[in-house]
């Protein structure tokens, strides 16, 4: 599947009306099999971006295609669409319930897309051996709450959520920031892998060194999107 | 985590046994009168005296108490169950539904409650099911407006987000996420909703519109007392009113214990409770600091740890624990800046948190740790942080104050550490961390997370605590950025401050580092200056880390 944005603009609810837009009019996309990395500086905006491009938030204006399909904002996403997004998002503390062990937040996508209420980690067992070997986290692990791992951890463990579904687009934040240099070259590996099998993959990391060691096409959200630099 | 107190579940065990058994062992006919023993005073034989128609005053309050305790239950029940409803609906519909919702609980909360309970008893005189109603229907509100605003708060979480990007049903994310969230806290208002019935039913039975007279119930009780006192017979009064005030309060002090074992989310909440202290340790701040003259250059060791273990409570067994850092022989010096590096979960954010006396709940430590010099235990380490240590956490969205604004939170530190919070004070604080002014005024959750870790760390800093430990204060920064960082905490090094940090990121370990140990899955394998180890890694562990062989 294909991604891409197209004029998009947003701003912060309370950044006041003087202080100007996020982004504006800003369009981007990826195309299947492709890795986009996308660099900028703390505060450009990147997350908010991977977030409007999840549709997670909606943006003021502009429209995000998934497969030839639009999504302005406010309009309805099907459920099968969403399914096919795998999303990692930069705090991995925020991003997992602290009341589901780390399996059961894995193999939660699995479970809602077999029309369980509730995760069954004890249904997908296998499922969870082979996410947990592809992102190096020790089975054991799996079996923890989320307060009893450490970030980086709990980061692959998400990651491993996000592909538990094997999405056509995978929209990362960071998905490296809390691990060392070599896990961090394997996850890209596996980004890559992801990539390989016709999915685009849109990563944002301040790690331009790792990144561009997978990354297709590397774009940089610069100042310009921000009228008021500094 | 506090466990329950044993006096209140003692006395509420007793209280129980005694109303449920008490009946069953010596059955009393309510309408058995004995007019040959009227009035008696306690003895052996009536332990509570007996009443004006002779009926023994230990068996009546049991009854009557049983009979409280049951009513009330079935009140505290039936109007958690309206409220939760009301509550969930509110959060669930939104829009009209929520304001309707909303201004009905207004609504209910400013009716006389007595006395629309007592309308509701009149209207159906003498039936126990009236008065469970009359208690519920004035009841519920609470419950509704709790689970509500717990809800919306929950909606909006990161994770809850997530699953519906991931393509969630919302039936699967209430049951998965919301329902549990709001579960506990409605468990905790059902047991509080408790004693307040029990009052309710005592004050409607005392004004002679609870259950027949026959019956008992403690308001009964206490209504028959009225003529006893007269005739001197106090121990009408004071046996069942005693019950009534040992009962609400046992039940409200298991509910004050219980409410603070909520803790498992606390955790993120780190930092809050860091600066919360500081605020408790006010004047020990100011002086703890005033005692070192700043920027002479310390020497030895900061922070000592001898033979240090860590155990972990087991996630598959909550009985035992298991031993996670071992044998931790770690020297930081002091005014230096001194590097832990080791792979993802090898331990190093733990030791922080050990040093720091910030260990999870059932998390405990053997071994020797000093700080300064004097050997402390957990709870010195406790008093320590915030005075003389201060932990920078690594999830920097997670711990900032949700509802301060960026500059609230840096003058509040301030004013903790006693030092000039003027505006001006409070943006060169920030602007020290590369934070810039037009950020001041925003709220944690419009930062990004570089943003974010910067703000961390500037509030760290202006805690003004010797030892700095810094956990991964880089990790979503961008080169420019982390180079401002990098001058910070040289400039703090500079100062006489003793930096401690966590990070994976090997290019800034090389520029910065005095000294540097690597942790390798729970032990220290290597420790040294930053050029022996940076330079001729000897460990194994220490080489993968690099990228070059040992």
């Amino acid at each position: 599947m294909s991604l891409e944005l197209r004029g998009i603009s947003f701003n912060h609810p309370s950044a006041g009306p003087d202080s100007g837009r996020l982004f504006d009019g800003l369009s981007l996309s990826v195309a299947p099999g492709e890795i986009v990395g996308l660099g900028a500086p703390s505060g450009a905006g990147k997350s908010t971006l991977l977030r409007i491009a999840a549709l997670m938030t909606p943006a003021d204006a502009g429209s995000v295609i998934i497969q030839g399909q639009e999504y302005g904002p406010g309009s309805p996403v099907g459920r099968h669409i969403r399914r096919s997004m795998g999303v990692v998002l930069q705090s991995p503390r925020a991003a997992a319930d602290p009341r589901l062990r780390l399996g059961a937040l894995i193999c939660a996508p699995l479970s809602f897309r077999d029309g369980s209420l509730r995760p069954r980690p004890q249904r997908y067992e296998r499922e969870l051996a082979e996410l947990a070997e592809w992102v190096q986290l020790d089975p054991a692990l799996l079996w923890r709450y989320p307060h009893q791992v450490s970030d980086g951890q709990l980061q692959r463990a998400m990651l491993a959520r996000a592909l538990a579904l094997e999405p056509d687009v995978l929209i990362c934040d960071e998905p490296t920031a809390q691990l060392d240099p070599g896990t961090t070259s394997s996850i890209m590996g596996l980004l890559a892998d992801r990539a390989a099998s016709g999915a685009a993959v849109l990563i944002a990391s301040h790690d331009g060194a790792a990144l561009a060691t997978v990354a297709h096409t590397m774009l940089e959200l610069t100042q310009i999107n921000q009228p008021n630099p500094g | 985590m506090s466990r329950p107190r044993p006096l209140p579940l003692v006395l509420l065990g007793l209280i129980l046994a005694y109303a449920l058994l008490v009946p069953w062992l010596q059955p009393l006919d309510p309408r058995a009168v004995d007019l040959s023993a009227v009035l008696q005073a306690p003895s052996l034989q009536h332990f509570f005296g007996t009443d004006l128609l002779g009926r023994d005053v230990w068996i009546r309050s049991a009854q009557g108490l049983r009979m409280s305790l049951l009513l009330a239950l079935f009140a505290s029940v039936v109007a958690t169950v309206l409220g939760l409803g009301v509550g969930l609906l509110a959060a669930w519909r939104g829009g009209v539904v929520d304001r309707i919702a909303m201004r009905l609980v207004d609504v209910t909360n400013a009716l006389p409650h007595l006395l629309l309970a007592v309308v509701i008893v009149a209207l159906w005189r003498g039936q126990w099911w009236a008065i469970v109603l009359s208690i519920a229907l004035t009841h519920w509100t609470q419950v509704a407006r709790i689970v509500r605003s717990r809800l919306l708060a929950e909606r909006t979480a990161d994770y809850v987000l997530l699953a519906r990007a991931s393509g969630a049903s919302s039936a699967a994310i209430w049951c998965t996420h919301l329902i549990p969230a709001v579960a506990p806290q409605a468990a905790i208002a059902l047991v509080l909703q408790l004693p307040h019935a029990i009052w309710h039913e005592s004050s409607l039975s005392f004004l002679g519109v609870g259950l027949p007279p026959e019956s008992a119930s403690l308001g009964l009780l206490l209504e028959d007392a009225r003529g006893g006192l007269l005739a001197g017979a106090w121990w009408l009064l004071v046996f069942p009113a005693g019950l009534l005030v040992l009962v609400s309060w046992s039940t409200a002090a298991l509910v004050d214990t219980a409410g603070r074992r909520r803790g498992r989310r606390a955790f993120p909440k780190l930092f809050a409770r860091l600066f919360a202290r500081d605020r408790a340790t006010l004047s020990a701040a100011g002086s703890a600091t005033a005692e070192l003259p700043v920027g002479e250059l310390q020497v030895g060791a900061a922070i000592q740890t001898s033979s240090l273990d860590v155990f972990l409570p087991s996630s598959m067994d909550p009985g035992t624990t298991s031993r996670v850092l071992r044998g931790i022989n770690y020297r930081a010096e002091a005014g230096a800046i001194n590097v832990i590096l080791g792979a993802s979960g090898a331990g190093k954010s733990l030791l922080l948190r050990t040093l720091t006396g910030l260990l999870p709940v059932g998390a405990h430590f053997s071994g020797n740790i000093s700080v300064h010099g004097s050997p402390r235990d957990a709870a010195g380490l406790s008093r320590a942080r915030g005075t003389e240590t201060v932990l920078v956490p690594g999830s920097a969205t997670t711990s900032l104050n949700p509802v301060r604004s960026i500059a609230t939170q840096m003058r509040q530190t301030l004013k903790a550490a006693k030092r000039s919070s003027s505006r001006t004070d409070v943006l060169n604080a920030l602007g020290a961390a590369a934070v810039e002014e037009s950020l001041a005024g925003r709220y944690p959750h419009e930062l990004s997370g570089g943003q974010a870790q910067r703000v961390a760390l500037g509030l760290g800093c202006a805690v003004g605590a010797r030892i700095l430990l810094v956990d991964e204060p880089t990790s979503a920064l961008d080169a420019r950025t982390v180079e401002l960082m990098e001058q910070l905490l040289r400039a703090q090094a500079a100062a006489g401050i003793t930096i401690i940090m966590v990070t994976h990121d090997l290019a800034l370990a090389r520029r910065i580092a005095d000294y540097v140990a690597v942790l390798n899955d729970g032990e220290v394998v290597e420790s040294g200056t930053a050029a022996e180890v940076l330079g001729h890694p000897q460990h194994p562990a220490t080489g993968s880390l690099l990228g070059v062989p040992a």
